[in-house]
């Protein structure tokens, strides 16, 4: 019964009351893959997360893992979730909410033993933690043992809400390592974060997400080769200059005669100096920009990055 | 079966943890010291003026007053006890990690109810026996069919206990805190209709009084409780409810509604919680 795709959702739609939280959600995830899953503050990232984790139940479509429906015993068993808002118990020390949690896997004595060992080690968390209640602990160390938490029962696929919301830059890299070592095991992650900079150094693949649809998806590389922007000056910059160059791709004054232009097709490089020429403008600069997964998730998202 | 019992034992540790526990155990440890004190103090001077049947008669009345009054303690615990049992862990996060192990919401659900009502119903037993051993402590000795009141005393609790989770499926603490005592309350309002009805003889306030307390079973079963233990009693029984200001004496039929009553909240309770976005 188990698919090859680790994640496959088709018109994945999910309404609470009248508000829609996504619409026609489809997407394929093979396994092994680390797939970044970006999107604006209420775009409704968490809702898919949600329902792929079994919290949500859709209003219509499907959601798989493995090829079990979303929330059912089987696709569970598969998963590991660290959601955004982690509200691990203070009152219990890190092992014992681990031997709990891995008695709830199915896992008894020393193999669950020594895994816990395994996954505090893993999330960067010194031994002694094993034996001191969380109600001590960093929020750090929080988001670091709800990782641990994750790992525990070995999933197949793991689903992260922003692991790397409560971390420092050091702890955001370790975090970063984690997910590129996980794939080396062969772990499908699905990384849901706003730091794109994270998404952008580990993801195989991703979507962006806009107001409950995906706007974009593929692999991060190639989406951005895929897009070419050039910073013109132009003398003078005139109404004629901004129409020229509206015919090519959009356009961001950004003042001084200057503007970046992001091409419709990097092919039409060749055609914005003639363009301004003809204008009858002088053309004073010409740079290709290479452009960021931030550029292309804020063109996506309708958004331009203030003071580029 | 199993997972029920971890979630129940992990339930239960963290609830043994919690200062509010400790501080209604300490509250119930001096209430029952103070009522064993007044008895000790009261059982020597009620036997100098009446005669030994006349004097336990008082004491029992007293004590049942007293019950009364521990019935509200170990109903508010109780509330306590299940009002945050799943609401708070829905908005914290912590219930999410919970339901994405091999643990469905049903167990979950279950595990903490068996904890919380194990706790409630733990509590006001703790409050009967005290109460029992304060009336040998002090003087009168162990009660005639008190075994009736350790038995019934807890199934109260329990039904609100169970109640206030399966609400906390769905509202808040607070709002289940305040919907939970509001159907204490109304089981109260059931007994009062009734007895007025009884007194009156109108029998749309006794009818009245037995829909509501239909509905909100928990103090008929305390009723219940009450008419048993005082039949136990025998003489003093019926010298006590010679004033005829009384309620009708439940039926045994009524604990088996009870019981009903009791597996219909739990459905209900797991199916809120099977069907909530979380």
């Amino acid at each position: 019964m188990d698919s090859a795709l680790a994640i496959c959702t088709e018109n994945l739609t999910k309404h609470y009351g009248q508000t829609p939280g996504c619409r026609d959600v489809s997407m394929a995830v093979p396994a092994g893959q680390v797939f970044g899953f970006l999107g604006p503050n209420g775009a409704g990232k968490s809702t898919v997360v949600k329902v792929l984790a079994g919290l949500h139940a859709p209003t219509s479509g499907t959601a798989t893992i493995f090829g079990h429906p979303a929330g059912s015993p089987a696709a569970t068993r598969l998963l590991g979730f660290v959601p955004e808002l982690f509200g691990l118990p203070g009152w219990p020390t890190a092992g014992e909410l681990l031997r709990f949690y891995g008695n709830l896997n199915e896992m008894t004595g020393r193999e669950l033993s020594a895994r816990i060992d395994e996954v505090i080690e893993r999330v960067g968390l010194p031994p002694s933690v094993r034996t001191q209640r969380i109600g001590t602990f960093s929020k750090g160390m929080r988001q670091r043992l709800c990782i641990a938490t994750a790992l525990l029962h070995r999933p197949r696929l793991l689903l992260l809400d922003e692991p790397t919301s409560a971390l420092d830059p050091v702890g955001r890299r370790e975090v970063r390592d984690l997910i590129i070592l996980l794939r080396q095991e062969r772990t499908t992650v699905l990384l849901n974060s706003h730091i794109l900079s994270d998404v952008e150094m580990v993801a195989d693949q991703v979507a962006i997400i806009r107001k409950g649809q995906i706007v974009m998806s593929g692999n991060p590389a190639a989406l951005v080769a895929g897009n070419l922007s050039v910073m013109v000056q132009a003398e003078p910059f005139s109404p004629a200059v901004e129409r020229a160059l509206a015919v090519l791709g959009r356009v961001e004054p950004r003042g001084g005669g200057r503007a970046l232009l992001h091409l419709n097709q990097p092919d039409d490089l060749g055609a914005v100096a003639p363009a301004i020429m003809a204008s009858g403008s002088h053309l004073l600069e010409l740079t290709p920009q290479r452009e960021s997964l931030e550029d292309l998730f804020l063109g996506a998202i309708g958004e331009v990055k203030a003071g580029a | 079966m199993r997972k029920v019992l971890l979630v129940a034992g992990f339930t239960l540790r963290e609830a043994l943890r919690r200062r509010f526990l400790l501080i209604l155990a300490a509250a119930a440890v001096v209430v029952l010291a103070l009522f064993g004190l007044v008895i000790s103090r009261a059982w020597p001077e009620t036997l100098r003026h009446l005669t030994p049947v006349q004097a336990r008669a008082g004491i029992w009345l007293g004590a049942r007053i007293f019950l009364g009054a521990l019935n509200i303690l170990a109903a508010i615990a109780a509330i306590f006890l299940a009002a945050g049992g799943i609401g708070p862990e829905v908005e914290n996060g912590s219930m999410h990690l919970l339901l994405t192990r091999t643990v469905s919401r049903a167990q979950v659900f279950l595990g903490k109810l068996l904890a919380t009502a194990s706790l409630a119903g733990l509590f006001s037993l703790f409050l009967a026996a005290g109460v029992g051993l304060s009336l040998v402590l002090a003087g009168p000795g162990w009660p005639p069919g008190w075994h009736y009141v350790l038995l019934i005393f807890p199934v109260g609790p329990i039904l609100l206990a169970a109640f206030a989770l399966g609400l906390s499926t769905r509202l808040g603490t607070i709002g289940t805190g305040i919907t939970t005592l509001m159907l204490f309350v109304v089981a109260q309002v059931g007994t009062m209709l009734e007895t007025l009805g009884n007194v009156s003889g109108s029998s749309t306030l006794m009818n009245t009084g037995i829909v509501i307390s239909l509905l909100s079973p928990i103090d008929a079963v305390y009723r219940w409780m009450i008419y048993r233990w005082t039949d136990g009693i025998g003489v003093v029984g019926a010298l006590m409810r010679s004033t005829g200001m009384e309620a009708p004496a439940p039926s045994v039929w009524m604990l088996v509604w009870a019981a009903g009553w009791l597996v219909v909240v739990i459905l209900v309770g797991t199916r809120s919680f099977r069907t909530r976005d979380l």
